[in-house]
């Protein structure tokens, strides 16, 4: 069965470009504009394989919604991607104390993604 | 281009005005978090975005006013008005590229400079703490003082082997110490599928550590694992691969030394140094070896100096000993960073450099591979004065959001369809009539006609339902005005307060866009010639402080606006004498002039009020430019002024200009459209009521005297104007700036609505025309430009 | 459900995750000695691994994935008795 992934950013280039490559490597992606939004889906029991999360974002932030996730008994052990800049490092820092599993580096192009993603997601 | 593309520039263009926006309202509110934070979102996004693409220039000017405003977050720096100018200008050369990359999907690489200028300058800003910290940095340490203690468990045979892979072949072998966290799985990880992905794995060992870990007490949820592996992969793949962990684990290259299987003590000096090249290798390209602050001070300084020699020109005898000796240093600079591998490269460019006599080779070289410190410090010097250089793209054609709902062709698409049909159904009117003297029907007349009475309401209706979806708010160009007028009277070193109202009044996109530059050109006036420096404003007994006002509103089917300001107006009298002096205006026309129609002469072509010309709107274009920019909308512009208190001046526009309704005119056996806008009445006049006064026909219509003139010989058409039954001229009575003008003609028609065509290809020149039409009976319309004829 | 408890014996198959470590505690308590089936497994989660090794049943048949069994074959020394 495909693995699912679910990617929150509020940047609809960025939602469509990482949609494109992950659906291209297989993977079934559902989308989120905002914390709140993705906060809501994973609450009514969607549970995907991955989760990747840009930090930040209006309503929501990446932080904030990786803290809530890990509070969610069924998402406490799914794998959390942030999606960064180069200069991030602070962010990536307190990503990680937070829960999060690990970061990507934007600019993601296809084959890098699909690789760390390997990476991170057994049997993917 | 690719959809992807596509929504990289729509979303791009509305994130600039909102980053401008915000960055302009940082100056007044500095401390404000939500608006910093904010700020920091769009420009992360863009960033993010831009590096989606192949557009470096973007993505470093971006990346640097990142950093800036990460800075300011953090207190590392503070917001200033030139941290602002900085940041707007890599605003507005940020939105210069995305209209290349809309036009040409490609940035053209004469850029690069400007690009790399303005991320000094941006990175300039954040102060020298942030410096220190990447000269730390640099300064990373390799975390290998001694040797190595291998596990006990390792058997010698093993050891003997890699010592020989090392030894022999130069083959790496990497120890690792992995160590998860016990909450590691609370972060989505699982470290045993992590070291699964370690490649030519040659030992491995997993050992349970936590003590009270035992079959009774197991939370099988924490983790009480150590993984030590041994693997024969590069040190750089294996920290790669465990770079969301470095704090957990141990990657450690291996010396010969580190093999062997006796307890070390460490090596004397001496033997380190003979091995120098060796741990240097293992160091691995990239890595700079520890460095204090001061060196690499100083190495920044050798760079920058290689960097000025090489770009001095290269047509001078001693060329080649310079190539050398810039080698030379080259090369000890490598040698002493240990980065060996470098050296034949600077040799292989040198040669190169030689055999053509020119110091490309070199430079290029180290433009790619000299720290990219001494790029950015070199780039610093040059920009001490940082002077802005694109903040008349504030100025500059102001772009609509190129998508509505729809793409924006769909509708123009939808708007020619209408148009078409209005044009069509004018056609019914014919067929009635043909009907009815043709084919004798006068029944079947009446029925096409009522038929076209509903087609026709549809029709309008349907035009007008399009149209809303065409209507923009005026905001979409007064949203830029806030920065034009900071850039502009800090420029000229003024005060002004900017107030704006009536920005959700909407009108047709052509018309909003049209607006633009006359707006522009307006408010340039308005703060240069209006509005006084504050000394001058306090010495009048005004507040320090100026007041622009531009207000938009509707009035019936037309959109007007008013832009106020409280300057020292204009003096009718300078005005008249300049005018008079340049020729615009007689004798008797100084004399008779009212103050008011004074005023309205600086929209005359060629007249500029200010003695000098002025950086800011004096470029030797007046404000006729604003007059006709106008016009060629159909709209109108009007000054008023009262001397020493303020100036005001009001636009007049259609709410739409897509169907224009003409009057059709014969002359000459042709017919000719006239646009009923200027039409003020049609009359007929008898011959002998026409005057001539001074070689000029003219007639008194209404107790007034209107100037009479010929379209024949408007047009250069030798024949004289037809008189009709009862000897008596068709005189289409026009308004032209004000004035009311007879054209004669030989007969009116009725009135038709239209889609107006500009003129294309060589007749494009001939202004007597406004454009062109198809008529419902498939003929051609030329419609008349009366502003242009008389 | 990647792991298969069966009278005699759990047959593990894909990727065993992190959150089935509690049901494979369970069983390994109540059903000490019996062996497990790790042929068609794929991957095991490093909480199962450590539930695993702290309880050593034996192992019936290694993962054919041969990366897999090298590591796994660290642990459980051969015994060619079995």
């Amino acid at each position: 069965m495909a693995k699912t992934i679910l990617i929150v950013d509020d940047s609809s280039t960025m939602l469509m470009s990482v949609k494109n490559s992950l659906e291209i490597g297989g993977f079934t992606v559902e989308s989120a504009d905002d914390g709140v939004k993705a906060l809501n889906k994973l609450k009514t029991g969607y549970k995907p394989d991955l989760i990747i999360t840009d930090i930040n974002m209006p309503n929501m932030n990446g932080i904030d919604l990786i803290m809530k996730t890990r509070e969610l008994p069924a998402l406490r052990f799914v794998p959390i991607l942030v999606l960064t800049t180069e200069s991030q490092q602070a962010k990536r820092d307190e990503a990680k104390k937070y829960g999060a599993t690990g970061w990507l580096v934007k600019p993601v192009g296809g084959t890098d993604l699909l690789k760390i993603i390997k990476q991170v997601l057994p049997g993917a | 281009m690719t959809p992807l593309l596509e929504q990289f520039i729509s979303e791009s263009r509305d994130f600039l005005p909102e980053i401008n926006e915000k960055l302009m309202r940082l100056e007044t509110e500095a401390g404000n978090a939500q608006v910093m934070n904010e700020l920091f979102r769009l420009v992360h996004t863009l960033k993010g975005n831009s590096g989606l693409f192949d557009f470096p220039e973007m993505t470093r000017v971006l990346h640097a006013c990142e950093d800036l405003l990460d800075a300011v977050r953090d207190n590392r720096a503070s917001y200033s008005e030139s941290m602002a100018d900085c940041l707007l200008e890599a605003m507005d050369f940020s939105g210069m590229l995305l209209d290349e990359i809309e036009s040409s999907e490609k940035i053209d690489s004469k850029h690069a400079r400007m690009s790399v200028e303005l991320t000094a300058s941006l990175l300039h800003l954040i102060e020298s703490k942030q410096e220190s910290n990447k000269a730390v940095g640099l300064a990373q340490k390799n975390d290998r003082s001694t040797i190595f203690k291998l596990p006990n468990e390792l058997d010698s045979d093993l050891r003997k082997r890699l010592y020989c892979a090392i030894v022999n072949d130069s083959l790496p072998v990497v120890y690792i110490e992995y160590a998860p966290e016990s909450e590691c799985f609370f972060k989505g990880e699982d470290p045993f599928f992590q070291v699964r992905q370690i490649p030519e794995i040659v030992w491995r060992s997993i050992q349970v550590t936590s003590p009270d870990f035992d079959i009774k007490h197991i939370d099988p949820y924490q983790c009480g694992l150590k993984f030590r592996i041994l693997c024969r992969a590069e040190a750089s793949e294996l920290q790669e691969l465990f770079r969301y962990t470095p704090e957990q684990v141990k990657i450690i290259s291996l010396t010969p030394e580190d093999l062997l299987p006796f307890d070390r003590i460490k090596f004397p000096e001496g033997i380190q140094a003979e091995r120098t090249d060796q741990t240097l290798d293992e160091l691995g390209e990239g890595e700079v070896l520890a460095l204090t602050e001061e060196q690499t001070i100083a190495l920044r300084e050798i760079l920058c100096a290689q960097r000025d020699v090489l770009a001095q020109a290269d047509d001078v005898p001693w060329l080649k000993g310079r190539l050398r000796s810039v080698a030379v240093a080259l090369t000890a600079i490598h040698r002493a960073l240990g980065r060996i591998d470098s050296i034949p490269m600077i040799e292989a460019a040198l040669n190169d450099a030689l055999a053509h006599e020119t110091s490309a080779p070199l430079q290029e070289w180290l433009e790619k591979h000299a720290p990219e410190t001494a790029l950015i410090s070199t780039a610093l010097e040059e920009n001490a004065d940082f002077e802005p250089k694109f903040g008349r793209r504030a100025e500059d054609v102001i772009c609509g959001p190129k998508t509505l709902k729809v793409d924006q062709e769909k509708i123009d698409r939808l708007m020619a369809l209408i148009g078409e049909m209005v044009v069509a159904k004018n056609s019914l009117p014919y067929l009635a009539l043909r009907a009815e003297n043709q084919f004798g029907s006068r029944e079947l007349a009446r029925e096409i006609k009522t038929e076209y009475a509903v087609i026709n309401r549809i029709a309008e209706e349907m035009q007008d339902a399009i149209m809303q979806v065409r209507m923009l708010p005026v905001s979409f160009i007064f949203q830029r005005f806030p920065r034009l007028v900071r850039d502009i009277s800090k420029r000229l070193g003024k005060q002004v307060t900017l107030v704006m109202e009536g920005e959700n009044t909407e009108a047709d996109k052509n018309i909003v866009e049209a607006l633009a530059d006359p707006l522009i050109h307006i408010i340039r006036n308005s703060l240069d010639h209006g509005i006084e420096k504050p000394d001058a404003r306090e010495a009048s007994g005004k507040s320090k402080a100026g007041r622009l006002t531009i207000r938009a509103g509707q009035e019936s089917d037309r959109v007007v606006i008013e832009i106020t300001d409280d300057g020292r107006g204009v003096d009718p009298e300078i005005v008249k004498r300049k005018a008079y002096e340049k020729g615009l205006i007689d004798e008797i026309e100084r004399e008779r002039m009212s103050d008011r129609e004074a005023v309205n002469l600086v929209f005359a072509a060629g007249f500029s009020t200010a003695a000098k010309v002025s950086e800011i709107s004096g470029r030797g274009v007046g404000m006729d430019v604003v007059r006709n920019a106008v016009e060629k909308v159909n709209g109108t512009v009007v000054m008023e002024s009262d001397n020493g208190k303020g100036t005001r001046v009001l636009l007049s526009l259609p709410l739409s200009m897509a169907v224009t309704n003409v009057m059709i005119i014969e002359s000459n056996n042709q017919i000719f459209g006239v646009p009923m806008d200027t039409v003020v009445e049609t009359v007929r006049v008898s011959e002998s009521a026409i005057r001539v006064i001074k070689k000029r026909q003219a007639a008194v219509l209404r107790g007034r005297i209107v100037p009479l003139l010929s379209l024949n010989r408007l047009l250069g058409i030798g024949t004289r104007q037809r008189l009709d039954d009862d000897n008596k001229y068709a005189a289409l009575v026009v308004r032209i700036r004000g004035e009311q003008v007879g054209v004669l003609v030989d007969n009116f028609h009725e009135t038709v609505d239209i889609i107006l065509k500009p003129v294309n290809g060589i007749l494009s020149g001939l202004n007597a025309y406004a454009g062109s039409a198809l008529l419902g009976d498939g003929s051609v319309l030329m419609v008349l430009n009366p502003k242009e004829l008389v | 459900m990647a792991i298969d408890y069966r009278n005699e014996c759990a047959v593990f198959s894909d990727v065993v995750g992190v959150e089935e470590a509690d049901g494979l505690l369970e069983w390994l308590e109540i059903n000490p000695g019996k062996p497990v089936v790790l042929e068609k497994c794929q991957h095991l989660h490093t909480a199962i691994l450590q539930v695993l090794m702290m309880f050593k049943p034996p192992v019936s048949v290694f993962p054919a994935n041969e990366e897999l069994c090298n590591w796994l074959t660290e642990l459980w020394p051969q015994n060619p008795g079995e």
